[in-house]
């Protein structure tokens, strides 16, 4: 497998990378999905509590691992380090969006959210503003946004399965598209079978697998090549010269605007994703959805402050192989083709090394415990959004526990069937479609939480008004320019707009916008309710609140507290 | 409450200089921002971005987490025993944000 533009399989599979069973390896992820589903299977759950929101019971270092395996997924274990490779200094606006996010998150949002205290994140934009349609159209767009994100995993986990297992090609399907049925029937069930209980005990398993993986990964793979010893984070700067200037200048491969806008909307993104938010439902108390954010923030660094190291040593063994017979730097940065490698970088760099076949079979299965845990996080806020919002909220309102939970789980079932269908011909790379996901959540339902939990006067027709439009500035750009790469040749119909307006960064657009909207017929209609103004003081309120309790069961029941 | 909230516009306008003050620095003087950090032989622009904005993220987030400790302390609030009813503090707060100030 030589030259720049030869490809495997339907230009899914990298070059240079061997597929073929691989007993180790083998055994490693199919021990390691063992656990998943045995650890599942002991925390399942039987009611609703313990089913969305693992009975409000998760500690601080718990939960941190939780948000770090939530947050890594396949495009931050494998996509990432393909982006930095590929797009050099404009690669490092999705390390910097993906990580400072938690930082507003943590200081706007995190506590508060865990004082409103529901189940789900259109629970709070229904119960916030009053208002059936705006739960719904929160649902649909977390749903939206767990299949967007989904699609991407689904993508690295059958990319890591086939060069761990061969391949396995069946009724007519190639080896890839089988791998996707097969690994998606494993998440699906362990997720049916084990709820958010079991489903966040396996995360913080789940964490220590990847994490231990990755930095396994890069130290030896720096060790052994002599890059770095005990500092890869810091050491790799000194290779950075000699690979290029495409791997630094500032720039090069994409203009500031773009720059700015993409790292603006992974950071609102970040403030806005479902799957995210609900990891404060699940904590005991505020103070450790505080503490908790500073965890996961720092466990989440421990893989992203690699990364880019991580990158810089691929590229080097890329550079040096004698199997790719080219170089990153005559490639001029990377084209489209050998930039393939670099989906799986992580995994192919360990083979580039030459260490042992168990060895690159761990720093794999990691990849896979990266996808399997952010996808358990997006099905469930997904299924929660169809069972608890969608069926019981606005459907049947008297449904039993029995019926929630059988509900949810036919919702899971559902996004897996979607998903695996997307994911078989999957039209754009994990990294773009996760972004879109982001822009997404960043123009919807960021400006509803931020001012939702900020302006009391915020009322229903005003969050009506800013969701719509959100929704509007975020369909412009994908009708623009991700609609023609599947119907005609791939070039935006308006090349201005999406200059101005990139589907990776409309939020940078979307959120002052939806904000000025939102004010403005706020402003215009009435305010809402004292109820509702009394809940959302009381998310800022310092005084303590109980462990089940939510912001409106105070403003119900303990009026006393309230003497505004 | 007023305590609170200088912390939070403190960390967040330290937060956006961490995170954008590096890129917009690249785009205003980019030959001064892509010069080799001796030593450690990084480009400027590239340590910044990669290394200190989300580390410098991770250093604001603690400090945050310590001063609201500390405003709690300050306050007298304590979150180990979750009271169940949230009147019972014997100088109930005002939850419009001024009275514990």
């Amino acid at each position: 497998m030589t030259g720049t533009g030869t490809l495997l399989q339907s230009g899914l599979l990298p070059q240079g990378m061997d597929v073929s069973f691989k007993l180790a390896p083998a055994v490693l992820v199919l021990g390691m999905l063992a656990i998943f589903l045995l650890i599942g299977f002991v925390f399942r759950v039987a009611d609703t509590e313990d089913m969305w929101v693992a009975g409000r019971s998760i500690g601080n270092i718990e939960n941190g691992m939780a948000i770090g395996a939530n947050w890594m997924s396949a495009a931050s274990y494998l996509g990432m380090a393909a982006l930095i490779a590929l797009s050099g200094f404009y690669g490092l606006a999705f390390v910097v969006g993906w990580t400072t996010g938690y930082f507003i998150l943590l200081i706007f949002m995190a506590a508060q959210m865990r004082r409103f205290g529901k189940y789900t994140a259109p629970d709070f934009v229904g119960d916030r503003f009053n208002s059936d349609t705006a739960r719904g159209i929160a649902a649909v767009t977390a749903f939206l946004i767990a299949f967007v994100y989904a699609i991407g995993q689904a993508r690295g986990m059958a990319l890591v399965g086939l060069y761990i297992f061969g391949d396995i090609g069946f009724a007519g399907l190639s080896g890839y598209q089988a791998m996707v049925i097969v690994m998606m029937a494993i998440t699906v069930l362990y997720l049916t079978l084990s709820g958010m209980m079991g489903a966040t005990k396996n995360m913080a398993v789940q964490y220590v697998i990847l994490i231990g993986a990755f930095l396994a990964g890069m130290y030896v793979v720096g060790w052994t090549q002599g890059y770095s010893t005990v500092l890869p984070q810091i050491e790799y700067g000194m290779l950075i010269s000699e690979l290029g200037s495409e791997f630094s200048e500032p720039f090069a491969t994409a203009s500031p605007y773009l720059w700015i806008a993409t790292c603006f909307s992974l950071v609102v993104g970040t403030c806005g994703l479902p799957h995210v938010l609900v990891r404060f439902y699940t904590v005991e108390n505020e103070r450790t959805a505080r503490w908790s954010t500073v965890t996961g923030l720092f466990f989440i660094l421990l893989l992203y402050l690699g990364a880019p190291a991580y990158t810089a040593f691929g590229v080097r063994l890329f550079d040096v192989n004698p199997n790719t017979a080219t170089t990153y730097a005559a490639e001029g940065g990377m084209s489209a083709a050998t930039a393939d490698v670099l989906v799986v970088l992580v995994v192919v760099a360990a083979q580039f090394a030459n260490l042992p076949q168990w060895f690159v079979g761990f720093v794999a299965a990691g990849g896979i415990a990266a996808a399997i845990a952010t996808t358990a996080g997006l099905f469930i806020t997904g299924s929660s959004a169809v069972s608890h919002d969608i069926y019981v909220n606005l459907i049947n309102e008297d449904a039993t526990q029995r019926q929630q939970i059988l509900v949810g789980r036919l919702g899971i079932v559902a996004l897996g069937v979607l998903t695996t269908l997307a994911a078989l011909d999957p039209a754009a790379p994990i990294g773009a479609l996760v972004s879109y996901a982001f822009s997404l959540a960043g123009s919807v339902l960021f400006p509803m939480f931020f001012l939702g939990l900020w302006w009391e006067n915020t009322n229903r027709q005003g969050a009506l008004a800013g969701m719509l439009t959100g929704l509007t500035i975020w369909f412009i750009p994908m009708i623009n320019e991700v609609l023609p790469t599947y119907i005609s040749n791939g070039e935006p119909y308006v090349a201005a707009l999406a200059q101005w307006l990139p589907a990776i960064g409309s939020a940078l657009v979307g959120v002052p916008v939806v904000f000025a909207v939102t004010i403005i017929v706020s402003v215009m209609t009435d305010e809402p309710s004292l109820k509702t103004k009394k809940m959302v003081r009381q998310c800022h309120s310092p005084e303590p609140m109980g462990q089940q309790q939510s912001a409106e069961d105070v403003v119900t029941d303990g009026g006393e507290p309230l003497d505004d | 409450m007023r305590d609170h909230l200088r912390v939070i516009w403190t960390g967040f306008i330290a937060w956006a200089i961490l995170v954008f003050g590096p890129v917009f620095a690249t785009i205003a003087a980019p030959e001064t921002m892509t010069s080799q950090i001796p030593v450690i032989e990084f480009p400027l622009h590239y340590f910044l971005v990669a290394f200190c904005a989300p580390s410098g993220a991770l250093i604001l987030s603690a400090w945050y987490a310590r001063k609201r400790d500390q405003l709690d302390a300050k306050y007298g609030i304590d979150h180990s025993e979750p009271t169940g009813t949230a009147g019972s503090a014997e100088d109930a707060t005002a939850t419009d944000g001024g009275v514990d100030q």
